[in-house]
């Protein structure tokens, strides 16, 4: 009987174990993780970029290229290339985005206009004030 | 009493007696039931493909065609018409200027064919004494020298050799720069083969990917300058770089050494549980 | 004193202490009924097991083909204790369908599916096709070239099928691809319309036998109940073991190897039922080199890809399964439930899993 009762007592202790073995990772596992993205916020006068140009910044360790296009106002997009990588950059001339790599060529919105890429620029939100832009 | 064996021996039979069929009938299968008309069989329905491999064609464009199957170009399914234009799909305008035909580019031409999608390769060629040598003289390396021309193959040091290189100048100064080479290249190579260990391993390596491939395309693009003084100053540049992927690395397969200690001690804890209900249940057996 | 109070509290209420007595304590379950009777009680559990993690995938998972491959990398690497639910599903669908395998063949070795338990032995038989089609219809979820691809190739097999083959293949994808909509449909019936149906189901085959009883083993525990045609009459077992605890603790133990199983997979070999191309977004224009569809599905794609009239393959194997599940039909009426003594059933099952052992092993190598 007291050989029992301790079967009996470890398997208590050990479901119990088993039970918050899984309780516990399945409550971490409702609180999806905070992207600390949202502290960085970058902020940049209207006057450094003219009209048909465009600068390049790192906003949270990805380098962005901010556009004043003539016509549409500023645009944030991601320079990544939706390729493989690469750092596209800002072709004034011809008004679009062109990768290094494999000549992929995007549209001032981040569109594909050709080239090996599938999926457009991803596009970062702007607040945009009478005198400055404010990234993120 | 046969019923129970009806099923058995109708499908013993089926399996005995195409024995003898089984391995050209594997081929029709894989052929029509596998590949059709879900997957784009590469080239098959490209008509420069089908033009170039035809009995009507001589030997030469045979073998165009066989380098071309074998290249990195083709296995990222890059196509006759995507360096050569024209119409992949219509046969009759396969070689037409308004689908943008170019044909084969003369020698002097090379570079600026390739570098109408190799730009920053191009942009760095023309700058480097290859490229005025070449541009200027018309001798010289362009892009075929190196890499060929259908049989292109996945870029990497080994394509500088005495072999090679010692056929305009002495092999010295290629020596030089395939040692300033040497330390980001190395760390290129280790970052790649753990990042597709990693994704095999069920790892979201997207990120690292895309910035893997960003400095290993700068580091190459740099590198075609052929300036040896300019790949040592910014040698260490990339290695730093490049150590921010590799701690990311760390860190992956840090996770996965907690998922799998993680699992190991789950897996007693149920070892040990099943011994307790075990040796339970044999006590009350045997009250 | 605060538990006695709310026991009391319940006691009244319910009945509590005499729903217990007679069903747990003095519930007699057969001498006979082994580890192996648990079978079914364990494949009850771990679809449990597959529903709960299951419902902790859905709150991540994101059924659009732009965002489920990401949606399940996403579970797998960002969110905590991810990992650990997508590979229980992961490894528990396919523990599941290996339980409920070797839960058929006992019963099936029992001759348990003789009157009066057709209605037991019909409802498995469906909850295993079910449970195949669950795993089916998982496959496709996660976006990635294997599911992509095998759901290609399972909603084009029915096609073979004369006249009705092409309909069912195009309601099966919503289309002549694999597509969103085959994603919706595939998702839809995953999660909401196989689990409902399962439970049921679940639910009459465990009412059938508890009405009816554990059933025994012949050779341990004599047929002393003739199985009358025109009463119900439900066997009694005065010699067996009480359910609770004894038999209770055995089911407890075989859960208990479940889980050892799973998680030893987990520790060793998490990656067995990952293939490498489950690592790569699904890409409609590159077929991987070598499709191959699970386990347990490679015995009837041998079967196929061996004999080459295609009809006449799936007709074989459409044929197996309704003779599998009808089989109590089938069977011998006067025959006794004594396997040792009906040598032709013996020969006749130990054939069926020989050429299914065989044609699965040579699926793998071939």
């Amino acid at each position: 009987m007291e050989r029992r009762q301790l079967l009996k007592t470890s398997l208590a202790f050990l479901g119990t174990t088993a039970l918050v073995s899984f309780v516990y990772p399945a409550s971490k596992f409702l609180v999806p993780p905070q992207k600390s993205a949202k502290d960085a916020q970058i902020t940049l006068d209207k006057d450094q970029i003219p009209t048909g140009t465009a600068k390049e910044i790192i906003y949270n360790e990805i380098p962005l290229v901010i556009i004043n296009r003539r016509g549409s106002g500023f645009i944030a997009l991601s320079r990544i290339c939706t390729h493989l990588g690469c750092l596209v950059g800002y072709d004034s001339f011809n008004n679009k985005l062109v990768c290094p790599c494999h000549a992929g060529e995007f549209d001032l919105e981040g569109n594909v206009l050709s080239g090996p890429a599938t999926k457009p620029l991803h596009r970062y939100p702007l607040k945009i004030s009478s005198k400055q832009i404010t990234v993120g | 009493m046969i019923r129970y064996f009806i099923i058995p021996i109708v499908v013993l039979i089926g399996i005995i007696s195409t024995g003898l069929s089984l391995a050209s009938y594997r081929e029709t299968f894989e052929r029509e039931f596998m590949l059709s008309p879900w997957s784009i069989a590469k080239g098959e329905t490209s008509a420069c493909i089908q033009c170039h491999t035809s009995d009507d064609m001589g030997s030469e464009m045979h073998e165009i065609t066989r380098q071309w199957k074998e290249s990195w170009h083709a296995k990222n399914n890059i196509s006759c018409h995507d360096c050569h234009g024209g119409a992949p799909e219509d046969a009759s305008m396969s070689m037409m200027h308004q689908r943008g035909f170019k044909g084969s580019p003369q020698n002097i031409d090379i570079p600026e064919f390739c570098g109408t999608c190799h730009i920053a390769i191009l942009d760095n060629f023309l700058v480097s004494g290859h490229g005025e040598t070449f541009r200027n003289t018309g001798e010289g390396p362009n892009c075929t020298t190196c890499h060929g021309s259908h049989n292109v193959q996945q870029a990497s040091m080994d394509i500088i050799n005495e072999q090679l290189c010692s056929q305009c100048h002495t092999y010295e100064r290629a020596k030089e720069m395939k040692q300033a080479l040497f330390t980001v290249e190395s760390k290129l190579n280790t970052i790649n083969k753990n990042l597709n260990r990693l994704k095999l391993l069920g790892i979201a390596t997207d990120n690292q990917e895309k910035s893997f491939f960003r400095n290993h395309a700068e580091f190459r693009a740099l590198f075609h300058s052929i300036d040896v003084d300019a790949v040592r100053a910014k040698s260490s540049d990339y290695t730093q770089k490049l150590e921010i992927i590799e701690r990311e690395i760390s860190e992956s397969f840090k996770q996965l050494a907690f998922r799998r200690n993680f699992s190991a001690y789950l897996f007693l804890i149920f070892i040990g549980l099943s011994i307790v209900v075990f040796l339970l249940l044999k006590s009350y057996e045997q009250k | 004193m605060m538990w006695g109070k709310i026991k009391h509290w319940i006691e009244v209420r319910i009945g509590l202490e005499e729903l217990i007595n007679r069903h747990l304590r003095s519930f007699k379950t057969p001498k006979g009924a082994g580890f192996l009777s648990t079978l079914g009680f364990v494949a009850m559990i771990a679809f449990i097991v597959q529903v709960i993690t299951g419902i902790m995938l859905l709150l991540y998972y994101v059924p659009h083909p732009d965002f489920a491959f990401q949606s399940v990398q996403t579970i797998t690497n960002e969110i905590p204790y991810g990992w650990l639910f997508r590979l229980v599903h992961n490894i528990g669908s396919n523990i599941i369908i290996g339980v409920i395998i070797i839960h058929l063949l006992h019963v099936f070795l029992r001759v348990s599916y003789k009157k009066p338990r057709e209605i037991t032995w019909v409802s498995g038989c469906i909850m295993f096709f079910l449970v195949l089609l669950t795993s089916i219809t998982g496959q496709l979820l996660p976006w990635n070239q294997t599911g992509f691809w095998q759901t290609t190739v399972t909603s084009t097999i029915p096609a073979f099928l004369p006249i009705i083959g092409e309909g069912i293949s195009s309601y099966m994808r919503g289309g002549e691809f694999v597509t969103g909509i085959t994603l919706s449909r595939y998702f839809s019936f995953h999660v909401v319309i196989l689990p409902v149906i399962i439970s049921v189901l679940i639910g009459l085959h465990v009412l059938m036998i508890r009405r009816q009883g554990i059933s025994t083993s012949p050779s341990l525990e004599p047929e002393s109940i003739e199985t009358s045609n025109t009463e119900f009459k439900r066997e009694d077992h005065p010699e067996g073991q009480p359910c609770f605890p004894n038999f209770s603790l055995k089911r407890l133990f075989m859960v208990m190897i479940y889980f050892v199983i799973v998680f030893f997979i987990m520790t060793f070999m998490q990656n067995i039922f990952l293939p490498p191309e489950t690592n790569f977004p699904a890409n409609p224009l590159m077929t991987p080199e070598s499709i191959r569809p699970p386990w347990y599905f490679l015995a009837p794609y041998q079967l196929i890809k061996t004999i080459p009239n295609d009809i006449l393959g799936i007709t074989l194997i459409v044929i197996f399964s309704v003779g599998l599940m009808f089989w109590p039909f089938f069977d011998a009426k006067d025959a006794g439930r004594n396997i040792q003594k009906r040598p032709l059933l013996l020969s006749l099952a130990l054939i069926v899993l020989a050429l299914w052992a065989i044609l699965t092993i040579w699926g793998m190598y071939s």
